[in-house]
Protein backbone atom coordinates (compact mmCIF):
# COMPACT_ATOMS: atom_id res chain seq x y z
CA UNK A 1 0.00 0.00 0.00
CA UNK A 2 1.42 3.39 -1.47
CA UNK A 3 1.48 6.36 1.30
CA UNK A 4 -1.05 8.05 -0.20
CA UNK A 5 -3.38 5.17 -0.65
CA UNK A 6 -2.73 4.69 2.97
CA UNK A 7 -3.36 8.44 4.32
CA UNK A 8 -6.68 8.38 2.10
CA UNK A 9 -8.20 5.35 3.87
CA UNK A 10 -7.00 6.30 7.04
CA UNK A 11 -8.93 9.91 6.60
CA UNK A 12 -11.96 7.79 5.65
CA UNK A 13 -11.68 5.83 8.94
CA UNK A 14 -10.86 8.74 10.99
CA UNK A 15 -13.74 10.68 9.20
CA UNK A 16 -16.37 7.66 9.72
CA UNK A 17 -16.56 6.85 5.95
CA UNK A 18 -14.41 4.16 5.09
CA UNK A 19 -15.65 1.24 2.82
CA UNK A 20 -15.93 -2.43 4.78
CA UNK A 21 -13.96 -3.61 2.07
CA UNK A 22 -11.27 -1.08 2.42
CA UNK A 23 -11.41 -1.07 6.32
CA UNK A 24 -10.20 -4.58 6.11
CA UNK A 25 -7.44 -3.80 3.98
CA UNK A 26 -6.45 -0.71 6.17
CA UNK A 27 -6.81 -3.11 9.07
CA UNK A 28 -3.81 -5.40 7.40
CA UNK A 29 -2.04 -2.22 6.81
CA UNK A 30 -1.83 -0.96 10.40
CA UNK A 31 -0.65 -4.43 11.81
CA UNK A 32 1.59 -5.43 9.08
CA UNK A 33 3.04 -1.83 10.11
CA UNK A 34 3.57 -1.08 13.76
CA UNK A 35 4.72 2.67 12.77
CA UNK A 36 0.99 3.65 10.40
CA UNK A 37 0.00 1.90 13.91
CA UNK A 38 1.12 4.42 15.87
CA UNK A 39 0.40 6.96 13.90
CA UNK A 40 -2.88 6.22 13.45
CA UNK A 41 -3.41 6.08 17.34
CA UNK A 42 -2.04 9.21 18.03
CA UNK A 43 -4.35 10.82 15.05
CA UNK A 44 -7.34 8.75 16.63
CA UNK A 45 -6.21 10.75 19.76
CA UNK A 46 -6.11 14.48 18.66
CA UNK A 47 -9.33 13.76 16.69
CA UNK A 48 -10.86 12.81 19.83
CA UNK A 49 -9.08 15.96 22.02
CA UNK A 50 -10.36 18.52 19.46
CA UNK A 51 -13.90 17.78 20.15
CA UNK A 52 -13.44 17.40 23.89
CA UNK A 53 -14.40 19.72 25.82
CA UNK A 54 -16.87 21.66 23.41
CA UNK A 55 -20.39 21.90 24.91
CA UNK A 56 -22.69 19.62 22.62
CA UNK A 57 -25.56 21.58 20.29
CA UNK A 58 -28.12 21.01 23.01
CA UNK A 59 -25.89 22.54 25.88
CA UNK A 60 -25.13 25.34 23.92
CA UNK A 61 -28.63 25.84 22.76
CA UNK A 62 -28.82 26.38 26.96
CA UNK A 63 -26.44 28.40 26.88
CA UNK A 64 -27.30 30.90 24.49
CA UNK A 65 -31.05 30.96 25.51
CA UNK A 66 -31.02 34.24 27.12
CA UNK A 67 -28.58 36.15 25.18
CA UNK A 68 -30.61 38.64 22.44
CA UNK A 69 -29.46 38.97 18.55
CA UNK A 70 -26.99 42.09 18.67
CA UNK A 71 -29.27 43.74 16.30
CA UNK A 72 -32.35 43.49 19.13
CA UNK A 73 -29.76 44.55 22.01
CA UNK A 74 -31.26 47.78 23.49
CA UNK A 75 -30.30 51.03 22.30
CA UNK A 76 -27.63 53.00 24.50
CA UNK A 77 -28.77 55.42 27.50
CA UNK A 78 -28.91 58.72 26.47
CA UNK A 79 -26.38 60.75 28.25
CA UNK A 80 -27.60 62.65 31.11
CA UNK A 81 -25.64 65.18 33.11
CA UNK A 82 -25.47 64.80 37.12
CA UNK A 83 -27.95 66.89 38.62
CA UNK A 84 -24.99 68.67 40.80
CA UNK A 85 -23.39 69.60 36.96
CA UNK A 86 -26.81 71.38 36.21
CA UNK A 87 -26.76 73.09 39.28
CA UNK A 88 -23.37 74.79 39.35
CA UNK A 89 -24.62 75.54 35.74
CA UNK A 90 -27.81 77.55 36.99
CA UNK A 91 -25.58 79.27 39.24
CA UNK A 92 -23.33 80.63 37.05
CA UNK A 93 -26.25 81.64 34.89
CA UNK A 94 -27.89 83.29 37.39
CA UNK A 95 -24.27 85.11 39.14
CA UNK A 96 -23.87 86.87 35.56
CA UNK A 97 -27.57 87.53 35.34
CA UNK A 98 -27.55 89.69 38.34
CA UNK A 99 -24.88 91.24 37.31
CA UNK A 100 -25.91 92.62 34.03
CA UNK A 101 -29.02 93.56 35.42
CA UNK A 102 -27.55 95.05 38.48
CA UNK A 103 -25.08 96.91 35.95
CA UNK A 104 -27.82 97.75 33.47
CA UNK A 105 -29.86 99.36 36.29
CA UNK A 106 -26.95 101.18 38.32
CA UNK A 107 -26.68 104.90 38.01
CA UNK A 108 -23.97 106.41 37.63
CA UNK A 109 -21.42 107.24 40.54
CA UNK A 110 -22.08 111.04 40.65
CA UNK A 111 -25.90 110.45 40.97
CA UNK A 112 -26.06 108.14 43.97
CA UNK A 113 -23.77 106.62 46.42
CA UNK A 114 -22.33 103.28 45.71
CA UNK A 115 -22.96 101.17 48.91
CA UNK A 116 -26.18 100.11 51.35
CA UNK A 117 -28.35 97.42 51.48
CA UNK A 118 -30.68 96.61 48.67
CA UNK A 119 -28.49 99.05 46.79
CA UNK A 120 -27.24 98.44 43.63
CA UNK A 121 -24.17 98.07 42.92
CA UNK A 122 -22.02 100.86 41.03
CA UNK A 123 -18.30 100.73 40.22
CA UNK A 124 -17.32 103.12 37.71
CA UNK A 125 -14.63 101.21 35.78
CA UNK A 126 -12.50 98.48 35.53
CA UNK A 127 -10.22 98.35 38.39
CA UNK A 128 -6.39 98.84 37.10
CA UNK A 129 -4.89 96.64 40.65
CA UNK A 130 -6.13 93.66 42.18
CA UNK A 131 -6.66 95.66 45.30
CA UNK A 132 -9.62 97.62 43.32
CA UNK A 133 -10.64 93.87 42.37
CA UNK A 134 -10.55 93.26 46.17
CA UNK A 135 -12.48 96.42 46.84
CA UNK A 136 -15.45 95.54 44.54
CA UNK A 137 -15.61 92.06 45.69
CA UNK A 138 -16.29 93.28 49.23
CA UNK A 139 -18.62 95.88 48.34
CA UNK A 140 -20.19 92.98 46.39
CA UNK A 141 -20.65 91.11 49.79
CA UNK A 142 -22.06 93.68 51.52
CA UNK A 143 -24.81 94.10 48.79
CA UNK A 144 -25.39 90.64 48.31
CA UNK A 145 -25.00 89.32 52.02
CA UNK A 146 -26.93 85.88 50.89
CA UNK A 147 -24.89 85.11 47.46
CA UNK A 148 -22.50 82.69 47.07
CA UNK A 149 -18.61 83.59 46.90
CA UNK A 150 -18.92 82.40 43.74
CA UNK A 151 -21.53 84.97 43.13
CA UNK A 152 -19.77 87.71 44.80
CA UNK A 153 -16.38 86.57 43.00
CA UNK A 154 -18.59 86.52 39.21
CA UNK A 155 -20.16 90.19 40.31
CA UNK A 156 -17.20 91.88 40.35
CA UNK A 157 -15.49 90.85 37.46
CA UNK A 158 -18.89 91.53 35.54
CA UNK A 159 -19.62 94.79 36.55
CA UNK A 160 -18.32 97.69 34.70
CA UNK B 1 -28.82 49.61 15.83
CA UNK B 2 -30.15 48.53 12.24
CA UNK B 3 -33.26 47.09 11.73
CA UNK B 4 -32.79 42.92 11.31
CA UNK B 5 -35.35 41.00 9.19
CA UNK B 6 -37.62 38.34 10.42
CA UNK B 7 -35.65 36.06 8.09
CA UNK B 8 -32.35 37.06 10.02
CA UNK B 9 -33.65 36.67 13.24
CA UNK B 10 -34.61 32.54 12.29
CA UNK B 11 -30.93 32.31 10.96
CA UNK B 12 -29.62 33.50 14.40
CA UNK B 13 -31.73 31.23 16.23
CA UNK B 14 -31.11 28.10 13.78
CA UNK B 15 -27.70 28.97 14.12
CA UNK B 16 -26.58 30.14 17.38
CA UNK B 17 -25.94 26.99 19.13
CA UNK B 18 -23.53 25.59 16.15
CA UNK B 19 -22.04 28.99 15.74
CA UNK B 20 -20.89 28.83 19.25
CA UNK B 21 -19.79 25.22 19.30
CA UNK B 22 -17.55 26.64 16.21
CA UNK B 23 -16.10 29.07 18.11
CA UNK B 24 -15.49 27.16 21.38
CA UNK B 25 -13.85 24.69 20.01
CA UNK B 26 -11.19 27.25 18.01
CA UNK B 27 -11.23 30.08 21.10
CA UNK B 28 -11.43 27.19 23.80
CA UNK B 29 -13.37 29.34 26.26
CA UNK B 30 -16.93 30.37 26.58
CA UNK B 31 -16.42 33.91 27.24
CA UNK B 32 -14.57 34.35 23.84
CA UNK B 33 -17.31 31.80 21.50
CA UNK B 34 -20.20 33.83 23.00
CA UNK B 35 -18.49 37.32 22.07
CA UNK B 36 -17.84 35.79 18.74
CA UNK B 37 -21.12 34.73 18.08
CA UNK B 38 -22.15 38.06 18.51
CA UNK B 39 -19.30 39.44 16.40
CA UNK B 40 -20.49 36.79 13.74
CA UNK B 41 -24.03 37.91 13.14
CA UNK B 42 -23.40 41.44 13.52
CA UNK B 43 -21.23 40.96 10.57
CA UNK B 44 -23.98 38.94 8.93
CA UNK B 45 -26.10 41.67 9.26
CA UNK B 46 -23.79 44.71 8.08
CA UNK B 47 -22.80 42.44 4.96
CA UNK B 48 -26.61 41.76 3.88
CA UNK B 49 -25.67 38.73 2.71
CA UNK B 50 -28.51 36.13 1.73
CA UNK B 51 -28.21 32.86 1.52
CA UNK B 52 -30.23 30.48 -1.17
CA UNK B 53 -30.14 27.30 1.74
CA UNK B 54 -29.08 26.27 4.76
CA UNK B 55 -26.20 24.64 3.50
CA UNK B 56 -25.05 27.90 2.08
CA UNK B 57 -25.64 30.12 5.23
CA UNK B 58 -23.51 27.25 7.12
CA UNK B 59 -20.54 27.55 4.82
CA UNK B 60 -20.57 31.36 5.36
CA UNK B 61 -21.24 31.44 9.00
CA UNK B 62 -18.36 28.76 9.29
CA UNK B 63 -15.72 30.57 7.42
CA UNK B 64 -16.68 33.74 9.18
CA UNK B 65 -16.96 32.30 12.94
CA UNK B 66 -13.22 30.76 12.11
CA UNK B 67 -11.66 33.98 11.09
CA UNK B 68 -13.84 36.03 13.99
CA UNK B 69 -12.72 33.19 16.79
CA UNK B 70 -9.07 33.07 15.66
CA UNK B 71 -8.62 36.88 15.85
CA UNK B 72 -10.35 36.78 18.83
CA UNK B 73 -7.93 34.32 20.24
CA UNK B 74 -4.84 35.97 19.03
CA UNK B 75 -6.18 39.46 20.49
CA UNK B 76 -6.40 37.86 23.99
CA UNK B 77 -3.12 36.34 23.62
CA UNK B 78 -1.47 39.31 23.25
CA UNK B 79 -3.34 41.31 26.04
CA UNK B 80 -2.42 37.66 28.51
CA UNK B 81 1.17 37.43 27.16
CA UNK B 82 3.09 39.56 29.91
CA UNK B 83 1.30 38.46 33.08
CA UNK B 84 1.92 34.73 31.65
CA UNK B 85 5.44 35.46 31.15
CA UNK B 86 5.97 37.42 34.55
CA UNK B 87 3.64 34.51 36.52
CA UNK B 88 5.74 31.73 34.96
CA UNK B 89 8.68 33.70 36.41
CA UNK B 90 7.58 33.98 39.94
CA UNK B 91 5.74 30.90 40.12
CA UNK B 92 7.93 28.31 38.28
CA UNK B 93 8.32 27.05 42.22
CA UNK B 94 4.61 26.79 43.02
CA UNK B 95 3.98 24.90 39.29
CA UNK B 96 6.40 22.09 40.15
CA UNK B 97 4.49 21.77 43.94
CA UNK B 98 2.55 18.49 45.35
CA UNK B 99 -0.89 18.67 44.53
CA UNK B 100 -1.12 18.72 40.82
CA UNK B 101 -0.47 21.65 38.58
CA UNK B 102 -3.12 24.39 38.48
CA UNK B 103 -1.93 25.77 34.90
CA UNK B 104 -2.21 22.49 33.46
CA UNK B 105 -5.45 22.32 31.88
CA UNK B 106 -5.10 25.98 30.87
CA UNK B 107 -1.86 25.29 28.93
CA UNK B 108 -3.62 22.38 27.36
CA UNK B 109 -6.18 24.86 26.05
CA UNK B 110 -3.56 27.16 25.05
CA UNK B 111 -1.57 24.61 22.80
CA UNK B 112 -4.77 23.24 21.10
CA UNK B 113 -6.24 27.35 20.51
CA UNK B 114 -2.20 27.73 19.62
CA UNK B 115 -2.21 24.24 17.10
CA UNK B 116 -5.75 25.05 15.80
CA UNK B 117 -4.79 28.39 14.73
CA UNK B 118 -1.34 27.32 13.09
CA UNK B 119 -3.61 25.70 10.00
CA UNK B 120 -4.14 27.24 7.25
CA UNK B 121 -8.18 28.93 6.49
CA UNK B 122 -9.33 25.57 4.71
CA UNK B 123 -7.77 23.39 7.02
CA UNK B 124 -9.66 25.07 10.11
CA UNK B 125 -13.11 25.03 7.55
CA UNK B 126 -12.85 21.15 6.72
CA UNK B 127 -11.92 20.59 10.59
CA UNK B 128 -15.04 22.15 11.70
CA UNK B 129 -17.50 20.73 9.66
CA UNK B 130 -16.10 17.16 9.88
CA UNK B 131 -15.82 16.95 13.30
CA UNK B 132 -18.86 19.75 14.67
CA UNK B 133 -21.41 18.89 11.53
CA UNK B 134 -20.44 15.34 11.10
CA UNK B 135 -21.11 16.81 7.17
CA UNK B 136 -19.36 14.20 4.85
CA UNK B 137 -16.22 14.74 3.03
CA UNK B 138 -18.32 15.36 -0.81
CA UNK B 139 -20.48 17.50 0.91
CA UNK B 140 -17.45 19.90 3.01
CA UNK B 141 -16.17 19.89 -0.97
CA UNK B 142 -19.55 21.54 -2.30
CA UNK B 143 -19.51 23.84 0.01
CA UNK B 144 -15.76 24.70 -0.08
CA UNK B 145 -16.25 24.23 -3.70
CA UNK B 146 -12.87 21.40 -3.70
CA UNK B 147 -12.57 18.39 -4.98
CA UNK B 148 -13.71 15.46 -2.42
CA UNK B 149 -10.49 13.77 -2.39
CA UNK B 150 -8.54 17.47 -1.66
CA UNK B 151 -10.97 17.85 0.78
CA UNK B 152 -9.98 14.16 2.78
CA UNK B 153 -6.23 15.17 2.22
CA UNK B 154 -7.04 18.58 4.19
CA UNK B 155 -8.86 17.08 6.88
CA UNK B 156 -5.77 14.17 7.15
CA UNK B 157 -2.94 16.80 7.33
CA UNK B 158 -4.93 19.26 9.44
CA UNK B 159 -4.90 16.10 11.92
CA UNK B 160 -1.19 15.57 11.17
CA UNK B 161 -0.48 19.02 12.32
CA UNK B 162 -2.35 19.20 15.11
CA UNK B 163 -0.91 15.89 16.40
CA UNK B 164 2.49 17.54 15.55
CA UNK B 165 1.94 20.34 17.69
CA UNK B 166 0.13 18.81 20.72
CA UNK B 167 2.60 16.06 20.80
CA UNK B 168 6.21 17.85 20.98
CA UNK B 169 8.19 14.39 20.73
CA UNK B 170 5.37 12.77 17.62
CA UNK B 171 6.73 12.36 14.17
CA UNK B 172 5.70 14.91 11.85
CA UNK B 173 3.83 13.58 8.35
Amino acid sequence: MTHEEFERLLADELGGEIEPADAARLAQALQADPRRAEIAAQLYATRDALAAGVPSPQRSETRLSHTAAPWSAPAPRRLRLPTAVLRYAAAIALAFGAGFWSAGYAPRPSDKPTTGPGRPLVVPEWPSSTSGLADRYARATRSYPNASSLSHALLSLARR
Amino acid sequence: MDAASPGLDALYRGFRARVYRWAFALCRSDADAVDSVQEVFLRLLRSGTTFASDSAAAAWLRRTTARVAIDRWRATRARRELPRKAAAATDEGARRAPGGDPLEADESRERMRGAIAGLSEQQQLVLLAKTFDQRSFAEIGRELGLATPTVKTHYFRALGALRARLTPTGDSQ
